[in-house]
């Protein structure tokens, strides 16, 4: 289990690798610099820019511009001429963001806070945890009622909803909440007051978390009617144990396990969701920081948001290879 | 005697009906038909192939065509704003610039269903060429393959998609077909990695079954082989993920023009592709207090869509997997 656990972390390495080449190669290929956005505005003079290009290391050849960025930098300082080693991505340094013309780093945007606000990241963290939790605290419930009542009505109702949940997608879900309860009812207010700590979160989560809590009770409940057949359930109930220690003990143990697999790629959905749901809600988050960047080609942003959007990605998918491991015990990894 | 003859003949041809070839094929449209969410399904979708085909003799305007004074009308049966009253040309309102909603809907399910399908033959092509070569190959070719899909499907694709259109987009290639070409090219890149997996697997399993080992034997050549008999044998499950992935590389559209990489409006009247839902949704996104009428009509189609090809998914997978059916 350990030897495993250690080979999934070191797998992630060349996987980080390989994200930042690419996304640094896309970023170094795309026509025009960060500090040429817009012709019709005001242009930087030449000084200035030489200024920013040599701070940026913009001329360096492109393996060098990458694993400065990427590993390390051996740097002089400037006063005491002493040569040290500066990290890069690996040891959580993005570098500074274009954008503000080197005044603040990538780390400090995204994990900093900003005068007294939560950080970027808190808003995006927090918002995926809510959606999640959800999305499993309600599906799976949901999931074993229709199961249990499979075909009646209550089973089809789930079904149907679950069905919409998982093929509108965040995006469809987000934009009928709002047309519905900001839009029309007006019970939410477009403009988000960020100071509420709660009414400002529900809609968004329940956008980010639609498609999640389709397939987790669409699962469940498929894999409630498999283990409902099984002869250890019929056992149970033959030696007499009341319904709800059947359901509860017996089946639902089994009839979880399929449901943490999919956690894994659902955390992927869940990353990339808070893209624009961040958007469509307003939520000062990560995503919606991203989306900026990519507007105003701040490469550091954009690889440092793509490196730490895949970091996250594989530790949930770790973290769930993990539970399942110990949750069922019948499986050993090697 | 002769009633022997008669009760022979009659169990010969008893016999004769209970023969007859059922295909695979058969059996599955059978079932298929039996269902009546997909029957809906395909139904509502090929209406929306209809739709698109004859987009320009139903549209009743130019999908284009602004008139002054005429912006932001409601849909017709909304009558209670007296500064906003409906234009009775305009069945379901205006947008900003007074140009026909209908008629852009109409015109915008072109772009989803050729997003739907254009994508989907390249990722068609890549994802099954790439699993089958991994399946049968084995060894270094299989591992280089799926180390290869490992690390594109580690990328959350949405953000790859984003990036490569952001890099792509003020070039030629970005600005070809409003932009289209390169939401295609970017779709397909990206989506390949789920179906080798899917191929990859079926054909890792039936590489070890009698008949390919028969075919083996006899001496075909490989490329036979996998054309002739591992090919056919992965139909069904492909089938069935395409009828999956094409929905969602409608909302992926929608989603990428909604984050301003997407397609970009047009606003030549002879262009047969002039806008798409995911353009109008962000439209209506961005003048919601205004006009939610904007956002609400594009949300509507492009769900009734979605939701067709699900059913149409479902019941395909019920159909031909008869196993797994009534889960």
């Amino acid at each position: 289990m350990t030897a495993y656990i250690l080979r999934r972390i070191l797998w992630q390495i060349p996987v980080l690798v390989i994200v930042g080449l690419l996304t640094f190669g896309i970023a170094k290929m795309t026509p025009g610099g960060p500090f040429d956005t817009d012709p019709t505005r005001r242009q930087m003079s030449p000084q200035v820019e030489a200024v920013l290009r040599d701070r940026f290391g913009m001329d360096l050849p492109f393996w060098r511009q990458f694993t400065r960025y990427m590993f390390l930098d051996v740097v002089t300082d400037p006063k005491t001429g002493e040569q040290g080693i500066r990290w890069g991505a690996i040891g959580g340094n993005f570098g500074p963001t274009y954008s503000s013309r080197g005044a603040r780093t990538v780390q400090q945007e995204l994990f900093g806070d900003r005068g007294g606000k939560p950080s970027r990241f808190y808003y995006s963290a927090r918002l995926g945890v809510q959606a999640l939790l959800f999305a499993v605290l309600l599906g799976i419930p949901m999931g074993v009622l229709a199961a249990l009542k499979q075909n009646t009505w209550i089973d089809y109702l789930v079904l149907l909803t679950s069905t919409f949940f998982v093929s509108l997608s965040t995006l469809i879900v987000g934009f009928l909440l709002v047309l519905i309860f900001a839009s029309w009812l007006k019970w939410f207010t477009v403009l988000p007051n960020w100071n509420d700590p709660i009414r400002p979160w529900i809609l968004p989560t329940i956008a980010l978390g639609s498609t999640s809590l389709g397939f987790i009770t669409r699962l469940t409940r498929s894999s409630v009617l498999e283990v409902k057949r099984q002869d250890y359930v019929r056992t149970a109930q033959a030696k007499g144990l009341n319904d709800q220690v059947v359901v509860w003990r017996h089946m639902l143990k089994n009839a979880v396990l399929p449901v943490i697999t999919i956690l894994g790629p659902l955390s992927a959905a869940l990353i990339t969701g808070t893209l624009y749901t961040e958007i469509i809600f307003q939520v000062p988050g990560m995503g919606s920081l991203l989306i900026e960047a990519i507007g105003k080609r701040d490469y550091s942003m954009i690889m440092a948001g793509a490196l730490v959007f895949v970091f996250f990605l594989g530790l949930a998918n770790l973290m769930v290879d993990i539970a399942y491991g110990v949750v069922d015990p019948r499986i050993s990894y090697k | 005697m002769a009633t022997t003859a008669r009760s022979a003949s009659a169990l010969e041809e008893l016999n004769l009906t209970a023969t007859k070839p059922r295909s695979l094929w058969g059996d599955a449209w059978r079932r298929l038909r039996r269902n009546k969410a997909a029957m809906l399904g395909i139904t509502v979708v090929l209406l929306y192939v209809l739709v698109a085909l004859a987009a320009p003799w139903l549209a009743p305007k130019n999908p284009v065509a602004q008139t002054s004074n005429n912006s932001l009308r409601p849909p017709i049966w909304v009558t209670d704003n007296p500064n906003r009253q409906p234009n009775p040309e305009h069945l379901l309102g205006t947008d900003t610039n007074g140009r026909d909603i209908l008629s852009r809907l109409i015109f915008a399910t072109r772009v989803s269903l050729i997003v739907g399908v254009v994508p989907q033959l390249i990722i068609v092509v890549i994802g099954v060429g790439v699993g089958l070569v991994a399946g049968f190959r084995g060894g270094w070719v299989d591992n280089l393959l799926m180390r290869l899909t490992e690390i594109v499907a580690s990328f959350p694709d949405l953000l790859f998609i984003i990036t490569l259109t952001v890099a792509f987009r003020e070039t030629l290639f970005g600005k070809a077909f409003n932009g289209l070409l390169l939401i295609f090219t970017a779709l397909a890149v990206v989506g390949w990695t789920s179906l080798a997996r899917l191929v990859r697997g079926q054909v890792l399993s039936l590489k070890e079954k009698e008949f390919v080992e028969a075919a083996r034997a006899l001496g075909i050549p490989t490329s036979r082989i996998l054309v002739r008999h591992i090919l056919p044998n992965t139909l069904a499950p492909i089938i069935v993920a395409v009828s999956f992935s094409i929905p969602s590389l409608i909302l992926a559209e929608a989603i990428l023009t909604f984050l301003g990489v997407g397609m970009r409006p047009s606003v030549d009247p002879a262009n047969p592709l002039p806008t798409s839902l995911g353009q109008m949704m962000t439209d209506g996104f961005n003048n919601l207090s205004s006009g939610p009428w904007m956002l609400l009509f594009p949300v509507l189609m492009l769900s009734t869509l979605v939701i067709s090809f699900t059913f149409l998914g479902d019941g395909l997978r019920d159909a031909l997997d008869p196993r797994d059916a009534g889960r």
